[in-house]
């Protein structure tokens, strides 16, 4: 997902081209999509939809200042929130003849390796904005500042996200594997497994559905 | 595929198809009258293997191996797998025909927490049919270390009289064996699965006394233990054994029931009872020591509560036109009977006629309480537990969430059910059976044993 192709893109865009609309949706899509999927699975499509809509009706807003990759998951960010405030918590969600669990595109992922399986599961267990903090870090590769504008949080109180994350990713994969090869490679690099998961992750979602 | 499934007065073997009752994602269920010698007839439930896996040899060669040790199962909380075979291509099993929804369906009614009496003579009974599977040995004594793998509401049979099943074991091992297992996919429910099934690691029975607690969990507080947003919130919450307290849940939750639940929910098997019968044995003290009469009765009287009276089975009419205008027409799973025997084709195409519009008579009573079943979750879970006479074991896997079978529109018992009005139908050749509702399916890893 190289910035490259962008300027003159974003130029066009901002200018109300619909060529460029159409390219900024193939290019944003994928991590749009997988930035819903693994905390509102059955919302994915319809928050990513959401998320390209809000894009263009801000289109007069992007003043250039940030990377356009931070406006996009901005704004993604605040389209999960909105979701998030009105979904149902606690026992009511969980009662019988409410909506099954959904599966999410990454599972084929998990076939693979699981490695990857695991910490998926560790990090499904996150709170939400430490989750997007790892996510948008490792899978997105964006720089702390950028994430802290996403979440619209100080720098510094970003970069505690991030280090109470991979704490608590480490306890949650200590619970969740028995001492041996397998504790030992994940908790070995952790680092280097949650970045692989973001190629993965991505494919994932582009084959989940193509805009 | 199996959008409709065989028309009502198939023949297969001796049995003859009344009407389907479910469906899921490897077999469908039916309910079935065994024909015998000078007009002996029996209702039965007949489990039909998909024609998908009925090519698959190993599945369906594991699949009647499996059949064969859950009808050597003889117990009353545990529905008895009664014949097994297979009829031009078809293979099917028959269960006894339990009269009443499965536990999932009541706890949907409910829609609250079951009451505690009938509660725990549910859990009660479970687990002793559960034991009573654990501790199956061979004819020759030697001790078979069965472990079910699926103890989740939806295999759990409750009787309008009050009696209560266990079902679903017989085919597990097949399961591990189909080719989609063997490339890594392996299907059961996350949401009542144990910490150890949810790492891939290998299971005992106490695995089983974990799902035990779930159903506890669930049956006294109205709600699942493990739900999220997709499959790995919900793995990732049953491999932590990260679930609310059943005091978080419900007020004046007793607190010694929460802490039977809690031990039973341990995150590590040897925290947990040892068996099933102790689990039993705690819930039983509870019981009395709270003087809750946790008989049948309670459990009648919550169905009836949440039912009505409990409808017929079937009805004379139903039976009289399947004996009357049905040939018997024995299918296989490729070819209907008619494109297998054209002159037999012809000579039912009126048949067919009778058949569609009362197949569109069936489909169109409203849903009502499930009609009584035996439980359809495609894999069955029975799996070889390490014994010292047979050390070897099946390579562990990961799960995946599988979707409950779906159930077939009720007939409406004839007690309730409005007067019937005849119209004229379009002519169908198979039963207007709904199109069975998609459910979910959760994919998962088949991971290698850890060194």
């Amino acid at each position: 997902m190289g910035d490259e192709l962008q300027a003159e893109v974003i130029a066009a865009w901002t200018r109300g081209d619909a060529n460029a609309d159409r390219r900024i949706v193939q290019h944003f899509y994928a991590g749009v999509r997988r930035f819903f999927d693994l905390r509102c699975t059955a919302a994915a499509d319809d928050l990513t939809q959401q998320t390209f809509l809000a894009l263009l009706e801000a289109r007069g807003r992007y003043e250039g200042r940030a990377k356009f990759k931070t406006f996009v998951f901005g704004i993604a960010h605040k389209q999960l929130l909105r979701h998030l405030r009105a979904r149902v918590e606690g026992p009511r969600a969980r009662r019988f003849g409410t909506e099954p669990d959904e599966k999410t595109s990454l599972s084929m992922v998990a076939v693979r390796k699981q490695e990857h399986q695991l910490v998926l599961m560790a990090l499904t267990q996150l709170p939400v904005e430490l989750q997007i903090a790892v996510e948008l870090y490792y899978w997105e590769d964006m720089q702390l500042g950028e994430i802290a504008s996403v979440l619209e949080v100080n720098p510094s109180t970003l970069g505690s996200r991030l280090a109470r994350a991979r704490e608590l990713l480490r306890e949650n994969l200590q619970a969740m594997t028995r001492p041996g090869a397998l504790r030992d490679r994940l908790l070995g690099d952790l680092e280097g497994w949650s970045r692989a998961l973001g190629p993965v992750t991505a494919d994932a979602n582009r084959v989940a559905r193509e805009p | 595929m199996h959008a409709a499934g065989f028309a009502p007065g198939t023949r297969l073997d001796r049995y003859t198809l009344i009407r389907r009752l479910a469906v899921g994602g490897m077999a469908e269920l039916y309910l079935a009258q065994q024909s015998g010698a000078s007009g002996f007839s029996k209702i039965v439930a007949l489990k039909r293997v998909l024609p998908h896996l009925a090519q698959d040899v190993t599945f369906t060669d594991m699949f009647l191996r499996e059949a064969k040790l859950a009808s050597d199962l003889n117990h009353p909380n545990l529905a008895h797998v009664l014949d097994f075979g297979e009829c031009e291509g078809e293979h099917y099993l028959t269960m006894e025909y339990v009269h009443g929804p499965d536990l999932l369906e009541v706890l949907k009614r409910a829609k609250a927490p079951l009451p505690l009496a009938a509660a725990l003579r549910i859990v009660l009974d479970v687990a002793r049919g559960l034991h009573e599977l654990h501790e199956h040995r061979a004819p020759d004594g030697r001790p078979l270390g069965l472990v079910h793998r699926d103890v989740s509401p939806s295999n759990v049979l409750v009787a309008y009289d009050g009696s209560v099943k266990l079902t679903d074991f017989g085919i597990a091992k097949a399961m591990d064996l189909t080719s989609a297992t063997r490339t890594g996919t392996f299907k059961g429910k996350l949401g009542h699965s144990s910490p150890e099934q949810a790492r891939g690691e290998r299971i005992d029975r106490r695995s089983d006394v974990f799902c035990l607690g779930i159903l506890l969990y669930e049956v006294t507080t109205g709600t699942r233990a493990f739900a999220g947003a997709n499959e790995f919130a919900v793995l990732g919450k049953v491999a932590r054994a990260a679930y609310e307290a059943p005091e978080a849940v419900v007020e004046d939750y007793p607190p010694a029931l929460s802490a039977i639940v809690a031990r039973a929910m341990s995150a590590a098997p040897e925290d947990r009872p040892d068996t099933a019968a102790d689990f039993a044995d705690e819930l039983a003290a509870f019981a009395t020591d709270t003087k809750l009469a946790a008989s049948p009765r309670r459990v009648a009287t919550l169905l009836r509560d949440l039912y009505g009276e409990a409808p017929p089975i079937t009805d004379p009419e139903e039976l009289d036109r399947i004996e009357t205008d049905v040939v018997a027409a024995t299918l296989s799973p490729s070819a209907p009977p008619s494109s297998r025997q054209p002159w037999l084709a012809y000579a039912l195409v009126p048949l067919a006629l009778v058949l569609g519009a009362a197949g569109a008579w069936l489909a169109r009573a409203p849903t009502e309480p499930m009609t009584a079943r035996a439980a359809l979750s495609p894999f069955p879970l029975v799996q070889p537990q390490p014994t010292p006479e047979s050390p070897t074991l099946p390579e562990p896997v990961a799960i995946a969430a599988e979707p409950e079978p779906v159930a077939e529109p009720a007939r409406k018992s004839t007690a309730t059910a409005p007067k019937r009005t005849r119209k004229r139908r379009k002519p169908r050749t198979k039963p207007a059976a709904a199109e069975p509702k998609k459910s979910p399916r959760l994919n998962g890893a088949l991971f290698p044993p850890e060194p």
